[in-house]
């Protein structure tokens, strides 16, 4: 099974490699070979329409915080885990149960072993179900950048795991077309991410909120594919997009590259002198070396960082004086800093620049993101040439988890919004018994738009029976976008219900 | 022109020339070696005189006259064939290329690195001849094998072929200063030995060096050497060497005072404890300068710890 986020900490590169894992993550870790061919019977409403919901309905949500039923759910697991040798069987029958297709599935083996492993963990899932709050404040903004990158958050991991438990026993649900039972796992699932994703303000959090929320989209595809299955159009469309918001996680990290600086007094437009300049150079190499090592970016001793330190400010001096001779405050004046103080003054000028552009394009609204990313990336992207200590290694390392952080967001989106307009054909083809001319022509709900365009998905209708329908890329290179609707008639007592 | 007019006139360059040199003071100078050392008419003359800017610390010069790849290379792999396996060095393409420059009347070629060097993505090389454009073309058919990124290219400035990567070319404009660049006078330094190379810190960057570099280079590195320290004390390193078959190496280091001196002694020590035996390096005190001196036998024995063929 692919779990590239399987580190069991869940630290320090927290948002390089998850965010570059999340894109790698084929179909939303689906749990079986990404589906070419999707088999789908026509839908009718459901009676009444918001039977099946995937968001706790509005009559039944509570003010309250869920946060420590589920940190309760995942330790109730790992007590029914104890050992080493339980944890690693565990796994091998979750990745197998997983992996099997849903028409092999033993299911009373399954069944006998979730009550075994996990019964009371999903009973206290079931009470954080309604639970509407979210406070799992670690007070993240009173560490500094370095401990803020260093934190471990194996908590996260856990509630990824604990996901997974939730998605084999969605797949026993549709394996016996228990839909209400499929249903409230898949809420419970989607709350469990909201409460992964919104713990705190950190990306890697969002990422992981995405991962899970994938997981149960996953059951959902799995679903739509059995005879008899409900539309899940309302269902799907009952997720609030607020689910999925990255921006604050992109604000709150830009605190990260603000708070390297925090220490430090407001250096003011009059030179400060080398010597002063250097110890300041020594403060913020040292935080920014603690923050690398945390972030695992690079593992370097305190020696060689003040040897790599020393020789960045003496190369770097010349371009230093012209990055900032460009500037209003120094122009004219920047050949007589020292050439420490040039470098000083040009690593924090390009630490506020970066900062600044982060997270001026986190502002963009998602529909203007296909039209901009590009530009987006040429201005978070920095060159080896600019004129800073480290900060462009750090950067250019954080400037792509940022792209596929956002790429993930809209991933996810894409994902419902696809499953909501294949919804969408499926009522159409109850009413019709035929695949729509176009998505123009679905009746009697609308498709959704791809996020990631803005646009229609792309449909072809190649019979009355058989279409295609593509999205958008998910990332560079993303060449898995079409899907191909095979529509299979209503099983004989559906049809004789109708 | 009469002869007594050109006589004058020529008088009158010289005269200058010379005055212009008495004039140069070389900036910080606390060090044994003096502008006195050398020809100060020399250093006015010199190719390199405009092209030196504060911010260069390294020269490298090398007599194309005294460079014969081929000789070199077969005393190399007599004493140490892995070396030339390792770096595939095509001598006789060198010896060609070194053929070609000669006949265009270029004896010498310099290398000269600022601290802008990364900026730069190399050094200027400055090659004085009276034939620029044929230097050039020789040149530029060496280029042809660099990498295109680099943006290799000549430009003639007065006899001198300037060459570098396009930055490097940019930033290099003729810039004479009454003070000789103290690099320049080390290089001028007489030796019998045609190939030189100079190491010299511009005052700024020694003073950041010393006050940003640790104190220790770490616990995974077994010489016990300050960098900070080495900085702070060390005020320039001139090397001079000769080539095959007859290859000699002399160093000087020169401190930034007597401690300074006596300080690098002793954190040098350390390096020269790790050459091999029987071929003890000695470091000596000489004029206030640390000396050190390679002949044939210990640069064999340096290049290739395993016996030579000769001493089989």
């Amino acid at each position: 099974m692919n779990d590239p986020i399987s580190s069991p900490m869940m630290s320090p590169i927290w948002t390089i490699i998850l965010a570059i894992s999340v894109v790698l993550l084929p179909e939303a870790t689906s749990a079986q070979e990404p589906v070419k061919t999707l088999h789908v019977v026509p839908a009718a409403e459901p009676d009444p329409a918001l039977r099946y919901v995937f968001w706790p309905a509005p009559e039944q949500r509570i003010q309250g915080n869920a946060a420590p039923f589920i940190t309760r759910a995942i330790m109730l697991r790992a007590e029914a885990e104890a050992t080493a040798q339980m944890r690693q069987e565990s796994t091998d029958r979750y990745n197998e149960w997983l992996e099997m297709p849903l028409s092999e599935l033993p299911i009373e083996q399954v069944n006998d072993f979730l009550d075994r492993h996990a019964k009371a963990a999903f009973h206290e899932l079931e009470r954080a179900e309604t639970l509407m709050g979210i406070d799992y404040d670690l007070r993240l903004r009173d560490l500094s950048s370095s401990e803020m990158v260093a934190t471990v958050l194996p908590e996260l991991q856990s509630m990824r795991d604990m996901a997974r438990v939730l998605w084999l026993r969605g797949r026993v649900a549709i394996a016996e077309q228990r839909w209400e039972d499929l249903a409230r796992d898949i809420r419970i699932g989607m709350r469990m991410g909201n409460v992964a994703g919104y713990s705190n303000d950190l990306l890697i959090s969002r990422l992981v909120g995405y991962a899970i929320t994938s997981q149960m989209m996953s059951l959902v595809r799995e679903a739509i594919q059995q005879p008899n299955c409900p539309s899940f159009y309302w269902a799907l469309a009952a997720l609030p997009d607020s689910l999925y918001d990255i921006r604050n996680a992109f604000e709150f990290e830009s605190i990260l590259l603000a708070k390297l600086t925090t220490s430090f007094p407001p250096l003011g437009d009059k030179p400060i002198g080398a010597e002063r300049a250097r110890e300041l150079i020594r403060s913020l190499a040292s935080e920014g070396g603690a923050m690398f090592a945390g972030a695992g970016l690079a593992s370097i001793d305190s020696q060689k960082r003040d040897l790599f330190v020393g020789i960045a400010v003496v190369s770097l001096a010349e371009p230093s004086r012209e990055l900032l001779d460009k500037t209003s405050t120094w122009a004219g004046r920047a050949n007589n800093l020292s050439s420490a103080e040039a470098v000083l003054r040009a690593t924090l000028l390009r630490l506020e620049r970066s900062r600044h552009n982060w997270l001026k394009w986190a502002m963009m609204p998602d529909y203007l993101w296909a039209d901009y990313a590009s530009r987006a990336e040429a201005d978070l992207g920095l060159t080896p040439d600019d004129p800073d200590l480290f900060f462009v290694a750090l950067a250019n390392q954080l400037v792509p988890a940022v792209l596929a952080a956002k790429r993930a967001e809209l991933r996810t989106k894409q994902e419902r919004n696809l499953l909501i307009t294949i919804e969408a054909i499926r009522r159409h083809a109850f009413e019709t018994k035929t695949l729509p001319l176009s998505l123009d022509a679905l009746e009697p709900v609308p498709a959704w738009h791809d996020p990631f365009s803005n646009q229609p998905f792309s449909y072809q209708r190649i019979s009355e029976t058989k279409a295609s329908i593509s999205h958008s890329p998910r990332q560079p290179g993303d060449e898995d976008v079409t899907l191909e609707i095979q529509l299979n008639s209503l099983p004989a007592n559906e049809e004789a219900a109708k | 022109m009469n002869a007594r007019i050109m006589l004058t006139a020529m008088f009158a360059i010289c005269f200058s020339v010379v005055s212009f040199a008495q004039q140069l003071r070389v900036s910080g100078e606390t060090s044994p070696i003096l502008i006195n050392d050398v020809d100060a008419a020399k250093i006015a003359l010199h190719p390199l005189r405009q092209y030196l800017p504060p911010s260069s610390f390294m020269v490298l010069e090398i007599s194309l006259l005294d460079v014969d790849a081929e000789e070199t290379m077969g005393w190399i792999e007599d004493h140490a064939p892995s070396i030339v396996q390792l770096f595939g060095i095509d001598a006789t393409a060198i010896d060609k290329k070194n053929a070609l420059l000669r006949a265009a009347d270029a004896t010498r070629i310099f290398f000269v690195a600022s601290t802008q060097i990364a900026q730069h993505r190399g050094p200027l090389i400055v090659i004085p001849s009276s034939q620029p454009e044929r230097v050039a073309k020789v040149i530029a058919s060496i280029a042809d094998q660099f990498p295109s990124e680099l943006k290799f290219g000549t430009r003639i400035e007065d006899g001198l072929v300037l060459a570098g990567p396009e930055q490097v070319l940019a930033d290099s404009q003729p810039s004479l200063t009454k003070e000789a660049s103290p690099l320049l006078v080390r290089l001028l330094r007489s030796t019998e030995l045609p190939h030189r190379f100079v190491f010299m810190l511009p005052d700024e960057t020694r003073e950041d060096l010393a006050a940003l570099w640790p104190k220790s280079i770490g616990d995974d590195v077994r010489i016990e050497l300050s960098p900070r320290q080495v900085v702070a004390d060390l005020k320039s390193m001139s090397v001079h060497w000769g080539l095959p078959p007859q290859p000699r190496i002399h160093i000087e280091i020169e401190g930034m005072n007597d401690a300074a001196v006596m300080r690098l002694q002793s954190e040098l020590q350390e390096l020269v404890k790790l050459t091999p035996e029987p071929h003890k390096l000695l470091l000596l005190m000489q004029d206030g300068r640390l000396v050190l001196d390679l002949d044939a036998e210990t640069i064999a024995a340096m290049i290739n710890p395993l016996p030579s063929r000769d001493s089989q």
